[in-house]
């Protein structure tokens, strides 16, 4: 009925769609990119964990918006969001074990994070912002 | 030789003033300017040609297949930065090896590898934490800087390595 016509009016962003899964070959096919749910997910979790935690990002934002989306990618992957700026012998047991999925245990104990998406502001790289839109991930990671 | 791997420590230097003026020569905000790509560093053999359409010094993509030739058998001394594809902070410091790259040419050899495709040499070289930028000498290992440094960390750690 009408709900089917409204599902394939191309062009239209669709509010709350309940057919999202029916995009998602579109985007795994262009590239290795993390599922626009997951970089949501993990954005949102960023912009809350730098409140709670009192850390903010980097002044480069492009820094925040490609760790997001490699937290993004590592969900989708591996089912938790290890941190993308390790490298591991294998992501899959690292990621079981738990200590480098965000907020790994030296951000959690000690506030340290090498990624840079958390930075305390006596950090010389810190900004002055703790909340960053889809759309400014998506410019800043556009031509990857 | 020292080395500059500050495992306990967070990895930025105290600097009070203006931190991005090395960092960063144009302003911050949200463009990266991202010359590799990582999807596409799976062909070796075309990746000098993908690199150098953009500038002619910049840090080139180096292979397990090419590092004998490239690193341990330079004439020059080397520079590499071992990065991820997801990783931020990579993207800064390889900014900063570019330019680098182009302010040392003929004096040093700069290249990059993708941990996430080259796992070997990540693996040979106990690569943990990325960035990590590695400085060779003779074939030697002689220096490293693990994390995010202001350009002149760097800027210093070569001129050691140059006159060493």
């Amino acid at each position: 009925m009408t709900t089917q016509a409204s599902a394939f009016s191309l062009g239209v962003p669709s509010v709350a769609t309940p057919f999202r899964r029916h995009r998602n070959p579109v985007t795994v096919r262009a590239r290795a990119e993390p599922s626009d749910k997951s970089v949501d997910i993990m954005r949102k979790f960023s912009e809350q964990y730098a409140r709670k935690s009192g850390t903010y990002f980097c002044a480069d934002k492009g820094v925040t918006a490609v760790v997001i989306k490699g937290l993004a990618d590592h969900k989708d992957s591996l089912g938790a969001p290890l941190c993308p700026c390790r490298h591991y012998d294998d992501k899959a047991a690292e990621a079981a074990q738990g200590f480098w999925n965000c907020p790994c245990v030296p951000m959690r104990e000690r506030k340290e994070c090498h990624c840079m998406l958390f930075l305390t502001p006596d950090n010389d790289f810190a900004g002055d912002e703790q909340a960053i839109t889809l759309d400014e991930i998506k410019e800043s990671t556009a031509n990857m | 030789m020292a080395s500059f791997s500050l495992p306990s420590s967070p990895p930025l230097l105290s600097k009070p003033k203006d931190p991005f003026s090395h960092a960063f020569p144009h302003p911050p905000p949200f463009l990266l300017r991202m010359p590799h790509q990582p999807q596409h560093l799976q062909t070796p053999l075309l990746l000098p040609k993908i690199q150098s359409s953009r500038h002619q010094t910049t840090a080139t993509p180096v292979t397990k297949d090419l590092w004998d030739n490239s690193i341990l058998k330079s004439e020059t001394p080397v520079l590499v930065i071992f990065y991820a594809n997801w990783c931020g902070p990579c993207r800064m410091v390889h900014r900063i090896i570019d330019e680098i790259a182009t302010e040392y040419a003929g004096k040093l050899k700069c290249f990059i590898v993708n941990t996430d495709t080259d796992m070997q040499i990540a693996e040979d070289y106990e690569i943990k934490a990325v960035p990590v930028v590695l400085l060779f000498k003779n074939g030697q290992k002689c220096d490293s800087v693990i994390g995010t440094m202001p350009k002149e960390f760097y800027v210093a750690a070569i001129e050691r390595v140059l006159k060493s």
